[in-house]
């Protein structure tokens, strides 16, 4: 990758990084009037993986999905306003965490159903090929989603058809508050892809850098008309499923641990080794997410809350 | 800036929650995302980090208070150098949340 390609990778990940920080400060202090549930840790998958998509290509996502949508463009006045519940949110305000749409540049929702973004990915990838065009469409899921059969039908038939479809599983260790290992029969969720007859690819995802490499290839793949693969992510959910779980499935040590193999420490000092970037620049980096994202929440705070009257403004109505 | 600790809401149905004890005196120097006290809800035990880096130059409830409704306040953070004048504080708070 180039080192303008570096740069825009980290970027993004802060970005992601400091408006989940600043959520989970708006949802203590009553501005949140739904759950919560942050991506801080698992910056890179998303990062990486939409670095490779263009407007028009479609991504799903899932109930921790602010991340995926503004990587994939959503602009954060938007994505904070909605999650506030106001007006000026991508949806008007009405569907808050778990229903971020922004069709026009390809961000075709956050879904609170587990797994429940797969089948509509695949349902992306089949009218993408029935037009045939080149684009293609990503479903974030995470490991507890592989092991729906929402998940095995819809991969089965896309190898089947040789859908447009990257099937990107961030495993973060936790099904809610279940370890993997006490619910999934393999160790690593990418040789499911074996099972179908596609590729199926296991990545360090706390390594924005392997990530990007591994999606690549799939993209590319997915455009040229060969068909789909399964891309496991690796890493971490640092903070509870939720804002207000108490964690004590697991150890705080644990925590304390994956917490030395934080994505954005790991990319920025690679970036610095490799004389990209300087530490100066990644503190103008962090300082420009950290203004736009302080802008954005008092944009959000400033909005108004949707009139009765809107209720069915954006329906598909009949 | 003063900056007001309140009673956080960790949750759709969370009503008030008790303080179990602040990690933090008056005066401590706090980072951001720094452990100031830790709450019981009906549901769980949970710590509550600071929002913004500071000192914590108030503590306004303790254990003894029992129930605290969510969103009251429970202390204020500010600068080092900053002077507090609490009730000013308070009614600003409480001026800007009626906003």
């Amino acid at each position: 990758m180039d080192e303008q390609t570096g740069i825009q990778l980290l970027k993004t990940m802060v970005r992601i990084r400091l408006a989940e920080l600043q959520l989970a400060i708006m949802y203590k202090n009553g501005k949140v009037f739904c759950a919560a549930h942050l991506y801080e840790g698992e910056e890179a998958v998303a990062a990486g993986v939409c670095a490779h998509l263009r407007s028009d290509d479609c991504i799903t996502s899932t109930h921790r999905g602010h991340g995926h949508c503004i990587a994939k463009g959503l602009p954060m006045k938007e994505m904070i306003a909605e999650v506030c519940g106001r007006k000026t949110g991508c949806c008007g305000g009405k569907g808050g965490t778990m229903h971020l749409f922004k069709p026009g540049i390809g961000v075709m929702g956050t879904v609170g159903i587990v797994g429940g973004g797969i089948p509509l990915a695949t349902g992306l990838g089949l009218a993408m090929q029935m037009q045939k065009t080149d684009r293609v469409a990503v479903s974030f899921f995470g490991d507890g989603a592989s092991n729906n059969g929402a998940f095995h039908e819809s991969i089965n038939l896309a190898a089947l058809w040789k859908l447009p479809v990257i099937y990107v599983c961030e495993n973060n260790m936790y099904a809610t508050s279940v370890a993997v290992w006490r619910s999934t029969s393999v160790p690593d969720i990418g040789v499911r892809g074996a099972a179908y007859g596609i590729p199926g690819i296991t990545v360090d995802g706390n390594r924005v850098d392997e990530v990007y490499e591994a999606a690549a290839e799939a993209v590319a793949r997915a455009r040229a008309g060969h068909g789909p693969t399964l891309l496991e992510c690796k890493t971490y959910r640092i903070r509870g499923h939720f804002e207000g779980d108490d964690s004590l499935y697991r150890t705080r040590e644990e925590v304390a641990e994956a917490r030395t193999r934080d994505p954005i420490e790991y990319w920025k000092g690679k970036l610095i080794g490799d004389g990209v970037i300087a530490e100066d620049d990644f503190a103008a980096i962090s300082a420009a997410a950290e203004a736009e994202v302080a802008e954005a929440a008092a944009f959000a705070e400033n909005s108004p809350f949707p009139e009765p009257q809107d209720a069915l403004a954006l329906t598909n109505q009949v | 800036m003063a900056y007001v600790v309140v009673m956080p809401r960790m949750g759709q149905t969370m009503e008030a929650g008790e303080i179990v004890e602040w990690m933090k005196r008056e005066g401590d120097a706090v980072e951001r995302g720094e452990v100031l006290l830790s709450i019981q809800t009906d549901k769980s035990t949970l710590d509550v980090e600071a929002d913004c880096p500071g000192v914590l130059a108030k503590i306004l409830a303790t254990p003894e208070d029992g129930e605290i409704p969510c969103l009251e306040p429970i202390g204020i953070i500010a600068a080092p150098d900053e002077t507090v004048d609490v009730n000013a504080v308070l009614s600003d708070f409480r001026a800007q949340r009626g906003a």
